[in-house]
């Protein structure tokens, strides 16, 4: 028996070099129900002792959309955490992170390149997984929840600048909106979820550098914003002010 | 007559030969003798059994060992820090192939799992349970029935889940009070800061009752 176990665990890991989704006790803090993981940005040089100025930044950042929104986001730094990309959030993966309140996860890798004059580059990739979005992704929705932003910046570690790489443009606060407010809506909570996605939705258009995924997040809060009120009409148990006649399906 | 009158007639002789007969013993078995015969083999099928016993127990005492010694290294790697998602499944389905023994301790590392450990945990305890249900039912029935601080909600989750996957007999009855329990919100849990007991969010709620549903569902 002993001889099967070894060979089946062999054969187990010898792909496992490549997997780098690694274990982060954030995940399993009970003190949050909306919590931002913060994965390690992988550089040429060194910056893992900028992670932990990295998560106090972003979370600053965030104030704004606590004070705003009323939703207490917490960042939590992930050291050694190193998704490879988008696919490694498979249904299994975002279903746990999804029960352990998880809205966001946030990874990047920057590496030093040369444009055509010579110039030294940072070239940073910046993935985000928004976790209910890509929930609903792998269920048939077409809005996608995890994706990678590529980025092209002076040469640089300080925190600042990679401020400015994670939070592009303010899109961390629009992202976590959008979160939040599918959440609310897959909970049935009809009024938290419409102030959300409304939020979202206006946080998206305000987004200067617009990419291919923003554009389809902003079709997609709409819908989701619409939904709010459809169903928050059709419960029976709801009272609230999306039963009101002069409420419209779209929040502008 | 006249035989009784010839009374001076000489006497006749009578030449005969008389046998006398002892009575045949009964024939039947000769215990002491079967008895002298058969102690030797008696004596060495009861030394066989009481050995076999013996070294049977010593052998399953080293195999738990063996079992205990081969579990080790997975569970470290399992519960190690730097694990890969890869890496706690291949672990995980490693510790499967020991059968029930390895039931505790998968179930026991089911309350620090997270993300990257409780599919793999979950996939095993499964693994296990298409085998041999009654290994693994019976300590996920016992954590379900049973509820206490050591148990958080979301080793409830896992337990139910593998509990329906499994088809473990007799757990209709019991997945059923649990719904009632969530429905009537009287379903609690343990809260080790304040070490009080609170009731579960709505959308806790609502995740358990998802599961407990689709266990519901599963053909027993």
């Amino acid at each position: 028996m002993r001889t099967a176990a070894a060979l089946l665990f062999m054969l187990g890991t010898a792909a496992s070099a490549f997997a780098q989704i690694t274990p982060c006790s954030a995940v399993n803090d009970p003190s949050s129900r909306a919590k931002i993981l913060l994965d390690d940005i992988v550089s040429e040089a060194s910056l893992q002792n900028l992670l932990q100025s990295l998560t106090s930044r972003l979370e600053a950042n965030l104030e704004q959309v606590r004070t705003e929104l009323g939703v207490q986001l917490k960042v939590f730094p992930c050291a050694n955490r190193r998704p490879t990309g988008p696919s490694d959030f498979n249904r299994t993966t975002v279903t746990e992170l999804n029960v352990r309140g998880v809205l966001m996860e946030v990874w990047g890798a920057t590496t030093a390149v040369k444009d055509q004059q010579g110039r030294p580059l940072n070239e940073a990739s910046i993935g985000y997984v928004i976790i209910p979005v890509r929930l609903d992704e792998l269920q048939q929705q077409p809005a996608p929840g995890a994706f990678v932003i590529p980025h092209r910046a002076q040469p640089s570690t300080v925190v600042d600048d990679l401020i400015k790489l994670v939070d592009q443009a303010g899109r961390l606060g629009a992202y976590a909106s959008l979160a939040v407010g599918s959440k609310s809506l897959r909970s049935s909570q009809w009024d938290e979820a419409r102030k959300q996605l409304c939020a979202a939705e206006a946080q998206f258009t305000r987004l200067k550098a617009a990419t291919e995924a923003d554009a389809a997040l902003i079709k997609y809060a709409k819908k989701l914003a619409g939904d709010a009120v459809t169903r928050a009409r059709a419960d029976a148990q709801y009272s609230g002010f999306l039963k009101q006649e002069g409420v419209a399906l779209s929040c502008s | 007559m006249e035989g009784e009158d010839d009374t001076t007639s000489p006497p006749h002789r009578v030449s005969a030969t008389v046998e006398l007969k002892q009575p045949e013993p009964e024939k039947g078995i000769d215990w002491p003798a079967w008895i002298q015969a058969i102690s030797p083999i008696l004596l060495a099928l009861v030394g066989l059994y009481f050995t076999d016993t013996v070294r049977m127990g010593f052998e399953r005492q080293q195999l738990q060992l063996a079992n205990a010694s081969g579990m080790q290294g997975l569970l470290v790697q399992l519960l190690g820090d730097k694990v890969s998602q890869t890496e706690a499944r291949a672990a995980a389905s490693t510790l499967a192939a020991f059968g029930p023994p390895a039931v505790a301790p998968l179930v026991t590392a089911l309350a620090d799992a997270d993300d990257v450990r409780t599919p793999a945990i979950e996939g095993a305890l499964r693994a296990i349970g298409l085998n041999d249900p009654e290994a693994v039912c019976g300590p996920l029935l016992s954590m379900l029935e049973h509820q206490t601080g050591r148990y958080s909600w979301l080793m409830h989750r896992s337990a139910i889940r593998v509990i329906g996957d499994v088809g473990c007999p007799g757990a209709r009855t019991l997945l059923q009070t649990y719904r009632q329990a969530i429905n009537g919100g009287t379903l609690k849990a343990f809260d080790p800061a304040t070490e009080e007991w609170k009731a579960l969010p709505p959308e806790i709620v609502d995740l358990l009752k998802t599961d407990v549903d689709r266990a519901l569902l599963e053909p027993k």
